[in-house]
Order: C-alpha cells, then structure tokens, then sequence
C-alpha cells in the first residue's frame, strides 16, 4: 500500500482513563478481531498486566479501515506501556508514530502522566487529537475537560472527540480522525534502511524479535542488516505486520510497522531506541534518540530454600531473555547465602519480576528492600557505583556520596496542595514551583531524591489525596548529600540484608522504626531476641523480642501421636519458610520491612 | 507381658464449645449408645482374643471420651462386664474412668468402684460458673466440689483435670483455684491449656469477637506460676501437663510418653501395637457395620519406620520431666542418643532449653514453654 494510506499512531493517557479499552474498541471496529476473539484488552496480553490493568510490554497492531473517503488504510497503532518507570520505552514508541490519540477521562481531567505523555508527543513531533473517554459516567464534565485541554496543553477544545470506550460511543469518529488528521508518514523508500526499533519479544524457536518502523528505505528476507548501535550483523528470516496475530510479509517499507526475525539470539541485541541498516549499505546516521536504559533500583532476589539457587539463575536468564532492561548478577549475602542483585526500570518493574519469578518459576523469594544506585567517591579520587548498601565502603574512606534527583510533577485538587507539601518536605523534597492550573487544580514541581520517591511515595501520595493526586517524574542526575548507612544487628548478628543507606538527620527516627517493624515481624523464639540498629560501631535502637512463652501441646488426644507428630510436622513447615540468621528465624518479610516506615 | 488399654465412649450430654475430640450429644446421635456398646463388645472380644493368645496382659485400662458416665448406669455396668469378660486384667491394674463432675451419684460411684476402678479423672476444668457457662460445660462449681467429695472417699486415686487460658481468666484467679482444689487433695491433677481448634464453636465465638483470651505472655505466666504452686503443694510436676503425688503417677499416660504399645478400642480410637500406628474409623455406621462382620475396624494404618520410631519416642519422651535414659534408648534402638543427635543436643544445650548429664536429657524449665520447638528439632 502506497504511504499516503498509512497512518501510525498511538495512543497516550494517564492510567485508567481507559486507553487499553479504547485500542479493544478499535481492533474490534476494523475487525482485526471478532468479538469472540476478544478477551478483554487483547493488547495487555500478559496475565499480570491484565490483573493489574495496566500494560507493560507494549504491543503493536494493524487495523484495515475502509474511511469515508472510500479509501483503504493501514492504521499501526502502537501501543505504550501506562507507567512512568517505563518513560523511555513510551519515548520510543512514539517516535515511531506521527500521531497520537490523548486519551482524557472526562470525569478525571487531566493529569500529570497526560501532560508528560503529551510533552512526548510533542517532542516527537506528533499530531495530537484529544479524546474525551468516559463521557457517559455520571461524573463526566466534557466542558471542563475542554477548557482545560485549552488553557493546560493548548489544545483547541472543540476538537476533542467524545468517546465511551466502554459504550462503543465515538469509535468511528476517532478512526476518521486518525485518516484525516494524522499525517502519513514521509521518508523515501530508495534510501539507505533505517528502522527504529520501539520493542522486542523473545522467542523461543526464533530468538529475539525486533519490532520496528521503517523511516527510510526497505527491510525485506534475506538481507543482511546491522544493528547501529553494537555492529551486530544478521540476516533476515522473516519480516511482517501485526494482525494482530504476525503475519509474514516480503517486505516492509518506509513509514510501515512490522517485526524482523533474523536469528537474533537476545532481546539484548534489539535494543528499544536502535536503528536497524542495511550491512551492505548502511546508513551515516543512526536515528536519534537512543539511550541505554540503566536500571534506576536494584534489588536482592535469595530462594528462600538455598536449593533453589540454580532454578532462580535460570528463571531469570529466561525473564532476561524478553526482558532486556533486567540486570542482574550474582552476589552473596551473610545472611541469606547466595542470590542475585538485580537491578529494575522502577519498582512496579521489580514487584512485576519478582511476582513472576514466583507464580512462573514457583520459587519462594526472600526481596531485599531495594535502593537506588549511589555514587561514591573515595579520598583517593576513586568514584564507586554502590547498588548494595551493604557494600558501602568504610565511612573513613569515603569522601562523599551523591545520590539520583528527579523532577517530580504532581497534579492535584487545591485542597490538598498543604498535605503534598507536607509529604514533599518528608521526602527531602526542594520545593520548585506551584502553579494553578484552573481555579481548582494546582502543579507542584519539586526535586527530590529518587529513593524517596521510588519507594511509598505514590502510596502516601494516594493517601493522602484521597487518590485525586497524579505524578510524574524524570531523572535529574546525581547530588551529593549527608548520606549514612544503617546496619541492622539481629541477637548480636549483623544482618547485611537489611542495611539501608539513609539522610543522616533520618537516620535516627528510620533506625527506630525499622526495629520496631522488626520487632512486630520476627516471630518469639526459644530466647530472647535482641534487634539493633547501628550506624558504624554505634548502637541508635534497640528493641526486643520475648522469647516464646507458650509453645505446648497438651493435651494427649486419646493417644492420637500422628495429629501430635502432624502439629510437629506443620511447625517445622513453617520453620522453613523462614531463614535462619544465625540461631533466629527471620521471615521473608521482614527484608522488606525498611519499605514500611515512613 | 503388659500392655494399656483405651476404650473410648464418644457421648457427652452436650458439646462443649472448645471440644474438637469426637464425641456426639447423645441425644442427638443416631445410633444409641446401645447398639455402640454392642459394636464395642465385639472389638473387646477379638482383642481381647488376641490378647490372652499372646500371654499380655492389661497393666492399665483408661475408659474415656467423650463421657463414660452419661449413659445410664446399666450401659455403664454393662461396659465394666464387658472389659472383666474379654480383657486379660493384670491384678494390679490400673483402671480409669473419666466423668463430668454432674453425672456423679453415690450409685455410680459404687457401681465404678465395685467393678474394679480404682481411679476416677474427673473434668472440673475451672471454680468460675460463668466462665464454665462460656465454655459449654454442663456443670457448677458446686456440682464439681460435691462430686469430688464423693470420689475422693471411694477411689484410691482421684484425678483432676483443670484448665488454664481461658477467656478472662487471670493468674491471680487460676491460683486461687488451685489453692481451693489442692485442699481436697487429688492424688493427680492435670493442667491443660486451653487450645482453639478449627471448627469448634469457641474458634467462631473468637473470630467473631464475642471473647477474647488471655495473651500469650499471660498464659505462659499461668502455667509457670501454677507449677510452682504445685510443686509447693508436694506436686510433682512429671510431665508438661501433667502433676501428681509421689507414687501417683498415671501408668496409663506414661505408656504413651514412653512410647509403649497400647491399644485403642471404640470409635476413632488409636493403637500402638506391633509397631504399627492404627487408628479405628471415626464414623459411627462404619465401626457397626464392621464389627458385625466380625472385622477389626480398623481404617488408618502406618507401619513405623526405625527413624520415625526414633523420632517419636523422643519427641514423647522428652514431655517427662525425667526425660530420656540413654541406657533405655541404648537399650531399645542398640544407639548411642548422644551420637546420634550431636548437634541438636549441643545446640539446644547451648540456648538453655534441654539439659543433658550422664544419664539422661530434658527440658529445662525454660525449655518448657518452648517445647514443641524443641522437638521439632529432632524430627527430620
């Protein structure tokens, strides 16, 4: 089909103003599936995305619409995953589009992931058509929505199209403004090849899949290509379009979406953001755009039964395998033996692996509580990147430690714009700007430490808003603060597993807490169980656990020794959910405990 | 050659509401007490067949449930008949019967004492009538004191059983009980804590919030400070749950705590014997219909391995305040106990819960409360 009958799109929107509905509607409309075919949001394909109601791995489909003009057109609509920890894989995946549809809930407005999702749009240079969701929800306030589509993004309102996704309300309207308002793509197919590759799967008879938009020129079987940014050179297997279903096709074009399998063996090899060329002609320039994405939280992943050390190894050699933004490698804990220290986007990211390391590979984790990356600078001019607070060097060594900023967005109803500044503050938030953005909606703008906001922050946020408060945020660079780390000693022991890096004037009241919760989720033994928390040599909390008092069985159960040997039997059970830490059995949540305070 | 017998009655004139034991309210059970009996006498037959044919005799017979003593007094006559036609009674025997202290009259007591019991366990649980109401139970404080009397002029051994635990209950209360029960003078007393179980009437009146029980600290408290009462009573304090004056002892229980054989007989009943854990089937049509079939009813089987035989003896043993002879392992097993639990043994040593010297291991008074850590340490 010739480009002027190509439109690639997106759509964007915060989360749950309900853009996976509407792409459902959509697919449904063209009849890229029929009803039956449909389970709910066909394109959040993975179970956890489905149960949480938001997509991760974005996904690519074609729609075959016939438009009132009479004409035939090959809508991509490429889809963008709903989280922030996920910004550059959305960045990508619109820079393979020349539109978007910006999703807004007509009940909820806008809100700070619609603004930084329409900042990318419009960096990419994207058409942008407003689509009003929900307007058949009794909370629905169309015109609102549209006057702040005017005064907030500088959209004109009268443009937005009203839609219920649900209803099926407003669907033809908004494939007839995706042929009409959205430009088609541009980019001569006679030239050198360059394809973005917004996404990759992993399978496994074919290895890693590119999923690709061509900008200039022609990818088609058994030509040789290279991957700009690591040399790699491979040839073509198979090049094809989404329906959704992959369809083989002999080539793809300037301004067409489609995948390219071609012996690739890792999903580490079709980096989101690289430019595939021709090995024969390749292009001067990559397309630009592309960064490695470093991981922004590590965590520590130990199998509870040490046992399970090499099914965990290769459980997430096969998460990585489809998962190239997964780090991780071995490391060895005191504590909890041996494990892996991995490092994530965010941590929805994390909890998303960890769930599925556990459900998948039904393996029973202990988390350590994550952290961000430090930056670490020696007397001896030396700088170190600290993933784990328990190896942090010496205090006496260390010159100083700089930590991750971001820039965080928060949008939220005037009423609680007291209760964010409080939080913000907590958090070590400095305070930027505030700006109203109608009568009854302010933006604050705060730089904060990224491991303050990357843990409860949202929560509390949540909380503390009554759910009204949206956020957003991106990656500032490194500060230097009074940092300190916080060693957790259990009946005398040092736990490693438990060190955490904190500001120094919270360290105090963050040690307290911490041995508190502790206290609460280390079970009584048979002794007394001392709990400290101790900065270098010095003791700043102490609590204890009371050793068991009751732990009989009495009765004699009319000579019933199996129920007596079974009751034995299922403590042991229990006993082993636990790891032991010298003499004291610590439960797998109690790692995660330091997330739990404030 | 000697050996215990339990014979289980599974009716009570009401559940109570911490009971997960397997009993049934008789009137509402719907196979009388009779034709169970009748059942029962089959069993006591082909055991007690086996029994004489092996030279074995019955050192103790413990009858309980339940409550033997709520069924009328011809049943409970037709019982004691039973076990003197069929059972290879040892001259010595020790023979029990449990009772509600409300099913206790003149005439049973001399019906029981008549027939050979020589020791009568009686349930008085607590002296606080508002809180026997809340458990379920279908007698007074009054009604307790006035059965003890009695008992305690007719059999050479009266045993109580008490409990601690209960909701509302305080330390200060329970002492004050034992006080008022030691001045009748039991020869035994037993001390249970009580146990929420799944299913009973008192783990939904919890879960619903209608009671709440002491915490744990209290309980533990509890039982520590009533040990010690006890032991200033002349209490000696033999096993976890159990208190007794010296010569008193229950040889019945000691048979389980050694790990002994025993046979169970009646409904759900349990058996030790040959090495194999049997349990009798626990429905009541069942237990009938296979008795009348002249078959054993037995429906649980579980030959024990040497390890498991190992693991058991210790787990029971270790409940007795005397704790384990090497010389007794050594000579039961031909091992060394020391040897082969090294580890277990330096390691708890070491956190002060068991105590080992040249001639046996036990728990440690703080051990004590600790106790199934304890054991679940030497099961594999």
């Amino acid at each position: 089909m010739q480009q002027r009958n190509i439109r690639n799109f997106s759509i964007i929107a915060h989360i749950d103003h309900g853009k996976s509905t509407l792409a459902d509607r959509l697919l449904e409309k063209t009849g890229a599936l029929t009803k039956r075919e449909m389970t709910a949001q066909v394109l959040d394909q993975m179970d956890l995305e489905r149960e949480r109601g938001i997509t991760i791995k974005l996904q690519a489909v074609r729609l075959l619409y016939r438009a009132s003009d009479g004409e035939e057109y090959i809508l991509n609509l490429i889809d963008t995953p709903g989280h922030v920890d996920f910004a550059y894989e959305v960045s990508r995946s619109l820079a393979a589009c020349e539109g978007a549809l910006l999703v807004i809930d007509a009940a909820q407005g806008i809100e700070a992931q619609t603004l930084a999702n329409v900042y990318l749009a419009l960096e990419n240079n994207l058409e942008i058509i407003p689509v009003i969701n929900k307007i058949d929800l009794p909370g629905a306030d169309v015109e609102k929505v549209k006057q702040e589509l005017e005064e907030i993004i500088g959209l004109p309102g009268d443009e937005a199209i009203l839609v219920s996704a649900k209803e099926g309300i407003g669907i033809e309207e908004v494939l007839e403004a995706v042929v009409q308002r959205i430009p088609a793509p541009v980019g001569n197919t006679e030239e050198a090849l360059r394809a973005l590759i917004f996404d990759s799967h992993y399978d496994p008879y074919r290895g890693a899949i590119a999923y690709i938009r061509v900008m200039e020129g022609k990818i088609h079987t058994h030509q040789k290509i290279k991957m700009m940014s690591h040399g790699g050179i491979y040839e073509v297997t198979e090049v094809g379009v989404f329906q959704p279903k992959m369809t083989p096709t002999d080539s793809l074009k300037a301004g067409e979406v489609g995948y390219v399998v071609a012996g690739i063996k890792n999903v580490k090899d079709t980096r989101v953001g690289d430019t595939i060329t021709g090995a024969e002609r390749p292009a001067l320039f990559p397309l630009p755009g592309y960064r490695r994405t470093n991981p922004m939280v590590y965590c520590g992943f130990y199998p509870v039964d040490s046992g399970d050390y090499t099914v965990l190894r290769d459980a997430l050699e096969k998460l990585n395998l489809n998962d190239a933004a997964l780090v991780f490698e071995p490391e060895t804990s005191e504590a909890l033996g041996f494990g892996f220290r991995c490092g994530f986007l965010g941590l929805l990211h994390m909890e998303i692996i960890q769930e599925r390391l556990e459900r998948e590979y039904n393996l029973s984790l202990i988390t350590t509580a994550p952290n961000v990356v430090y930056q670490v600078t020696l007397h001896n001019g030396k700088v170190l990147q600290i993933d784990n607070p328990a190896r942090l060097p010496k205090t006496t060594e260390i010159a100083s430690i700089a930590e991750p900023y971001v820039v965080a967005r928060i949008i939220v109803p005037s009423t609680y714009v007291g209760a964010v500044m409080e939080l913000c503050q907590d958090k070590r938030g400095d305070f930027i700007n505030m700006e109203y953005l109608d009568t009854s909606r302010v933006s604050l703008t705060y730089e904060m430490p990224l491991s303050d906001i990357v843990f409860d922050f949202f929560d509390l946020l949540k909380s503390r808003t009554r759910g009204y408060a949206s956020l957003d945020y991106e990656l500032l660079g490194y500060r230097t603060s009074q940092l300190v780390k916080v060693d957790i000693l259990i009946n005398g022991e040092l736990v490693d597993a438990l060190s955490f890096i904190t500001h120094n004037e919270r360290a105090y009241q963050r040690g307290r807490e911490l041995v508190g919760k502790l206290r609460e989720l280390i079970p009584r033994q048979m002794f007394e169980v001392p709990i400290q928390a101790a900065i270098g040599q010095k003791i700043i909390a102490r609590e204890t656990v009371k050793a068991l008092r009751k732990n009989v069985l009495d009765k004699c159960y009319g000579g019933d020794i199996t129920r007596k040997r079974k009751l034995l039997e299922k403590q042991k059970a229990g006993k082993k959910r636990m790891k032991q830490v010298g003499n004291v059995e610590i439960p797998q949540e109690a790692f995660m405990a330091v997330l739990r305070i404030d | 050659m000697s050996t215990a017998v339990y014979i289980h009655i599974p009716y009570c004139q009401s559940k109570c509401n911490y009971c997960d034991f397997l009993s049934f309210a008789v009137s509402s059970c719907e196979i009388a007490p009779h034709i169970y009996l009748q059942a029962l006498e089959k069993e006591l037959a082909l055991r007690g067949e086996e029994l004489k044919k092996a030279g074995i005799k019955v050192a103790t017979l413990y009858i309980g449930g339940g409550t033997p003593t709520i069924l009328p007094h011809e049943l409970v006559s037709q019982i004691l008949a039973s076990c003197h036609r069929h059972l290879p009674l040892d001259k010595e025997v020790e023979w029990t019967v449990e009772a509600n202290p409300s099913t206790i009259s003149l005439e049973l007591v001399k019906l029981l004492v008549q027939a050979g019991v020589n020791r009568i366990s009686l349930g008085v649980q607590d002296l606080c009538d508002e809180r026997l109401a809340l458990l379920g139970r279908t007698h007074t404080a009054a009604q307790a004191k006035e059965a003890i009397l009695m008992c305690r002029n007719y059999f050479p051994v009266l045993s109580l059983d008490l409990m601690t635990g209960l909701p509302k209950q305080t330390t200060a209360q329970l002492l004050e009980t034992l006080a008022v029960v030691c001045s009748w003078e039991p020869q035994h007393l037993s001390l249970y804590g009580l146990q929420v179980e799944d299913g009973t009437k008192l783990a939904a009146q919890l879960a619903a919030g209608l009671i709440q029980l002491p915490d744990e600290d209290e309980v533990g408290e509890m039982f520590m400070r009533s040990r010690k009462y006890l032991q200033s009573r002349g209490y000696e304090h033999y096993e976890i749950a159990n208190f007794a004056l010296k010569g008193f002892q229950c040889r019945h229980n000691l048979t389980y705590w050694q790990n002994r054989p025993y046979l169970g007989l009646g409904l759900g009943a349990h058996s030790y014997w040959q090495n194999e854990r049997l349990a009798n089937t626990s429905c009541l049509y069942s237990y009938v219909q296979c008795l009348a079939a002249g078959q054993l009813p037995v429906t649980e089987r579980l030959v024990l391995s040497r390890q498991r035989e190992i693991e058991d003896t210790i787990m029971l043993g270790l409940r007795l305040r005397a704790g384990i002879k090497f010389a007794d392992f050594q000579k039961r097993f031909g091992l060394d106990l020391r040897r082969l639990y090294a580890q277990q043994l330096q390691c708890l040593s070491a956190l002060g819960v068991i105590q080992c010297d040249e001639e046996s291991i036990s728990l440690t008074e703080s051990g004590l409360p600790v106790a199934n850590l304890v054991f679940a340490e030497f099961i594999a």
